[in-house]
């Protein structure tokens, strides 16, 4: 045992020599620049961002943190008040986080908003203050077999498709081992159909309106392929989520975002597919859900370091190279957040991903508000609930939407 | 077993001896086939890290390399099919899991890994057998409660800790710093419990002998009581290891906020990237690298573990 | 005397750490647990947060809105416990008895072995698993030739429990059971509270067994040091059989050592949160979720996080855990040993 005590005594110099590197101070204006590490060529795409800034601007410093647990990390900063002064905020974050003071306003500082789809400048505007500049976005769109569609001698989704086109497809999809529709019990998908039929969380008048009949009417028609046995849950497909149930080809149809994009084209590069825009509802109207997150600037940055920190916001989302053109250009899966470089984007990627942007015009960014968090809890609920056939659907939007209705009355 | 020449009163009939053999063969190959299942999904993580992203999700169960090598995008830049790289159990090799995870700072983030593995492995020894003796053996004011208090130690759940003790650590100052990290780890209460029930089962009469002899409690501990302690010293430098090796929630608290102070867990994280889109090679090269380390560690320490030691050879 | 001051300074520097990097924070959150911090909202602000009493508490454990979510995951964290631990710790044991035996040729090679799964990339152990229990998988492969009658099971997504599944075999059921289950207790039917572990837990339970076992393994592996061999020498020479030796010499001798696993592997269990993490899905959330998963789950998911509210519950499971432990103690025979 004795030569482990010198051995530790030795490792303990050791270590403390190590921490001799200490951090120099650097000059002038230092930005922290903080974000989630995402998949290897958006981390890549992010710092290249930076690498142009920094020659743009040379007096700036700036220091980047690519974060392994960005929710967790940023926590522990917010909370101690020292946070950095540039960092992404994800959607359903945002009410939360602009609610404790955290995000500048950047009604005035952030370049010509107009060019930014009004869903993703509705997702992160409170109080009629626009807060942050979104990076990038994706939709929904509907993921379909073209393989399985010549083989079962169907003509592929069009703009003209309609909640039954799609039921009929999926049944006639539905042979052996294969079904229609892969339909997960996220709320976050077939919400899109509740949207699509003209339903809201909340009417004009406030009060709420989940379980309206439009909104009953989605959750009915997406449970209807469960029911029927024309869709299953990726659970029941053997796989983890729509996108891989649907790369196996164990679904013909689903409903997924851009990011399956790369996903299918990496892990799956034999499948044949196509996406096209969720189907028209009875109504005639169509709906999908959007997901983004956006680059905002610390509240407590002031003089030049905010000047400084709007000018990398602007830098990094605006209409410069390196902005949403650098992200149109990249085309790693997600779209860039202004309406005029969706065609380069789709230069880039290929046409056939025309369905994705074409959802930005009308797409909704599914946001609970502040203070709901137990309606959301049964919302989920209620989900996995209707899907696994355990409660009707009516009954359990019924039910989240009581949830809602009580939280409203104490608010009040 | 020699038992015929120990032990001439016990005289095995045939059919018991050969009822022994049946039951010898019927264990070995249950240890044999239990030791299959523990080892396949090894094998199968480090064939795994040398297929591509597709063949992983699609072919998992591959396992026997090819003497060639492929890369996973073909020449026109397009991934290639599941089907070329993987034929039944046999796959061509791609070592890009392992190109995707190379990076800059790697060997860094390895140093920083295996060196503060040691150090905290190394402080935790010494103070986890030291407090787990003095509960074990020592009777002092508050025995009872400090044991109760390190038993509700494990018994919180580590994620609400996570904001306060961030704070905490930033007002000391040692956010960013490895002594941050090794004094904030320098003593678990696995640790203690480990050393301490080991402390109990050892018998009392070596201490009291040595007691009589006049040596102090302190020459005891390090002369007498350590020594006897190898096989419990072992597991909890095992363990300890393999946790500081794989400490992801910790490294990130405190030395998050320095990618040149990064770990391996968190460094990886960064590189192997998150979201739906798992780059699932890159994952497992990842893991590989991780796991590999801890394999002939424990290959290495498990020799200590042998089989009942003598205490007389101690005594004088 | 001596012992005092020995004890004191031996124990002072373990304890100083444990209490400044552990029970300090446990304070902390204990004292948010009585307000309504956000967990983001920076504490230098003077609005950072506001006390708000036993409100947390009141909402999640006594009759808010979410006290059937809370008791659920009781429900689930408790069949999760009752059913890991004690195989857990009894397949240890009997690996770490086999590969410490003297005939055993390459010890080394076995005891690497089952410790393997503990340092398996969980990653790669659920791809595993996953495959193992799915559909078509070779678990209902083995099953349907071993009983033909066997219907394939979807291991990872059914919420059935298990004594559900049991009772309806003697056609007892939700419909037949009688208006006693429908009784309610602590936000759950007795009938919600009497289903066993959903099936979907149970493979998750199956996973946990398999990875944590090597571990406990080495637990006993250097406990099994501690028993002189002189000891086995004279039971054979008594004539003892192996069998015999086992359950009168070494069981009784490891005494402490496993009441030292199934104390960890109690609270351990109890905390159960990284198994659940990776194997759950949309579909099992209601039969798979743990305490410590709704923890996480509450400071960290949704729009609006609360770090207070789930102070609060980690708190009431700090306190569940000490109880239980506590009942183990009294009940499952410490009086020899401490641990």
């Amino acid at each position: 045992m004795k030569v482990n005590f010198r051995l530790t005594a030795m490792m303990l110099v050791m270590a403390l020599l190590l921490l001799a590197v200490s951090a120099t101070t650097a000059q002038g204006t230092v930005l922290r620049v903080w974000t989630g590490a995402s998949s290897p060529v958006e981390n890549e795409f992010k710092e290249a961002q930076i690498a142009a800034f920094r020659e743009a601007y040379p007096d700036v410093t700036v220091e980047l943190l690519v974060s392994p647990d960005y929710g967790t990390q940023i926590r522990g900063a917010f909370a101690s008040g020292d946070y950095p002064e540039v960092f992404t905020v994800g959607q359903f974050d945002f009410p939360q986080w602009q609610a404790d003071g955290l995000l500048a306003v950047g009604t005035e500082a952030i370049e010509t908003p107009d060019d930014i789809y009004p869903g993703l400048r509705a997702a992160f505007t409170a109080d009629g203050e626009l807060y942050c500049a979104p990076k990038d976005f994706s939709t929904l769109g509907l993921l379909y077999n073209i393989d399985l569609f010549d083989a079962a001698g169907l003509e592929y989704p069009s703009a003209d498709w309609t909640w039954e086109d799609m039921s009929a497809a999926a049944t006639a999809l539905t042979t052996g081992d294969v079904v229609g529709f892969s339909a997960a019990a996220d709320k976050f998908r077939w919400m899109a159909f509740f949207y699509g039929n003209g339903a809201t969380l909340f009417d004009e008048a406030g009060e709420v309106a989940f379980d309206s009949p439009a909104g009953i009417e989605a959750l009915t028609f997406y449970q209807s392929f469960i029911a029927n046995g024309s869709g299953k849950m990726p659970g029941d497909l053997d796989s983890g989520w729509n996108g891989e149930a649907f790369g196996k080809g164990a679904a013909a149809m689903t409903i997924e975002g851009n990011w399956a994009i790369g996903y299918l084209n990496d892990t799956f590069p034999d499948i044949n597919w196509g996406v096209a825009e969720l189907p028209l509802s009875p109504a005639g109207t169509r709906g999908t859900l959007t997901f983004t997150e956006c680059w905002a600037v610390s509240a407590r940055a002031e003089g030049d370091l905010a000047e400084a920190a709007w000018n990398m916001v602007n830098f990094l989302t605006g209409t410069g190279d390196f902005g949403a053109k650098g992200v149109a250009e990249a085309g790693f899966g997600v779209m860039p957040a202004r309406a005029q470089f969706s065609e380069l984007w789709l230069t880039t990627v290929g046409e056939e991903y025309a369905a994705y942007v074409a959802g930005a015009a009308y797409a909704v960014a599914p946001i609970f508000p502040l203070g709901f968090a137990d309606f959301d809890a049964a919302v989920n609920d209620g989900t996995t609930l209707a899907m696994t056939l355990e409660e009707d659907p009516a009954d359990v939007m019924t039910e989240a939407a009581d949830v809602a209705r009580e939280i409203l009355a104490d608010m009040q | 077993m020699t038992t015929a020449t120990l032990a001439p009163q016990r005289t095995e009939s045939g059919t018991i001896r050969t009822l022994r053999t049946i039951l010898t063969v019927v264990a070995l190959a249950f240890l044999v086939l239990f030791a299959a299942v523990q080892i396949v999904p090894f094998v199968l993580t480090v064939a795994n890290s040398f297929k591509c992203d597709a063949a992983v999700e699609n072919r998992p169960l591959a396992f026997i390399p090819r003497l060639a090598t492929v890369t996973c995008r073909d020449a026109e830049g397009e991934f290639i099919s599941p089907d070329e790289q993987v034929d039944g159990v046999l796959f061509t090799p791609s070592i890009d899991g392992y190109r995707g995870i190379l990076n800059d700072q790697l060997p860094r983030w390895a140093l920083n890994t295996a060196g503060l593995s040691l150090v905290v492995t190394l402080v935790r020894l010494v103070l986890d057998s030291m407090a787990g003796y003095a509960l074990a053996r020592l009777s002092f004011p508050g025995n009872r409660l400090v044991f109760f208090v390190i038993l509700g130690v494990l018994m919180i759940p580590g994620v609400v800790l996570l904001i306060p003790r961030f704070l905490m650590l930033k007002e000391m100052g040692l956010l960013n710093t490895y002594q941050g990290y090794i004094i904030t780890l320098a003593a678990d209460a696995f640790g203690i419990l480990l050393m301490k029930q080991f402390f109990e089962s050892i018998p009392k009469e070596i201490e009291e002998a040595a007691q009589v002899d006049g040596a102090n409690r302190f020459t005891i501990f390090f002369r007498i009581v350590l020594p006897m302690a190898t096989p419990a010293l072992t597991a909890l430098t095992i363990f300890s290891f393999q946790g500081n090796w794989n400490n992801f929630m910790d490294a990130l608290i405190i030395l998050g906020g320095n990618t040149d102070m990064y770990n391996l867990p968190l460094g990886l994280t960064v590189l192997r990237g998150a979201g739906q889109d798992i780059q699932y090679d890159l994952v497992l090269a990842g893991s590989v690298v991780t796991t590999i380390p801890m394999a002939i560690i424990f290959f290495f320490f498990q020799r200590y573990f042998v089989e009942g030691i003598s205490y007389s050879g101690l005594k004088g | 005397m001596q012992d005092t001051l020995a004890g004191l300074s031996f124990v002072l520097p373990a304890v100083v750490v444990l209490f400044t990097f552990l029970i300090l924070p446990l304070l902390v959150a204990f004292y948010f647990s009585f307000t309504d911090w956000s967990g983001t909202r920076p504490l230098d602000q003077p609005d950072a947060y506001e006390m708000v009493g036993f409100e947390n508490y009141q909402r999640w454990i006594i009759d808010g809105r979410r006290v059937d979510d809370f008791y659920r995951s009781v429900r689930n964290t408790l069949y999760y416990v009752a059913g890991v631990v004690p195989i857990q710790t009894a397949l240890a044991l009997v690996l770490a008895v086999i590969v410490n035996q003297r005939w055993l040729k390459g010890k080394a090679f076995f005891r690497t072995a089952f410790y393997f799964p503990s340092i398996t990339s969980s990653i790669v152990v659920s791809f595993i698993f996953l495959f193992l229990f799915s559909g078509g998988g070779p678990i209902n492969l083995l099953l349907k030739a071993v009983f033909p009658s066997f219907e394939p099971v979807s291991w990872t997504t059914n919420n059935d429990g298990l004594v559900h599944l049991l009772l309806n075999v003697f056609g007892v059921n939700g419909r037949t059971v009688g208006p006693w289950a429908e009784t309610e207790i602590l936000g759950l039917e007795i009938w919600e509270w009497i289903s066993g572990p959903s099936v979907a837990m149970f493979t998750i339970m199956c996973l946990a067994i398999w990875t944590t076992t090597g571990t406990l393994m080495v637990i006993y592996l250097s406990a099994l040091q501690n028993i002189p061999s002189s000891v086995y020498e004279a039971a054979e020479v008594d004539g003892a059989t192996g069998l015999q030796a086992f359950r009168h010499i070494t069981l009784p001798l490891l005494r402490p050592t496993t009441f030292f696993v199934v104390t960890l592997g109690l609270i351990g269990t109890f905390q159960v949160f990284d198994q659940i993490y990776v194997l759950q899905n949309d579909q099992t959330a209601r039969t798979t979720t743990s305490v410590a998963y709704l923890v996480y789950a509450t400071a960290f998911e949704g729009t609006s996080p609360s770090l207070a509210e789930a102070s609060a519950i980690a708190i009431v499971l700090f306190i569940i855990i000490f109880v239980a432990t506590l009942i183990q103690r009294r009940f499952v025979g410490g009086d020899q040993a401490e641990t």
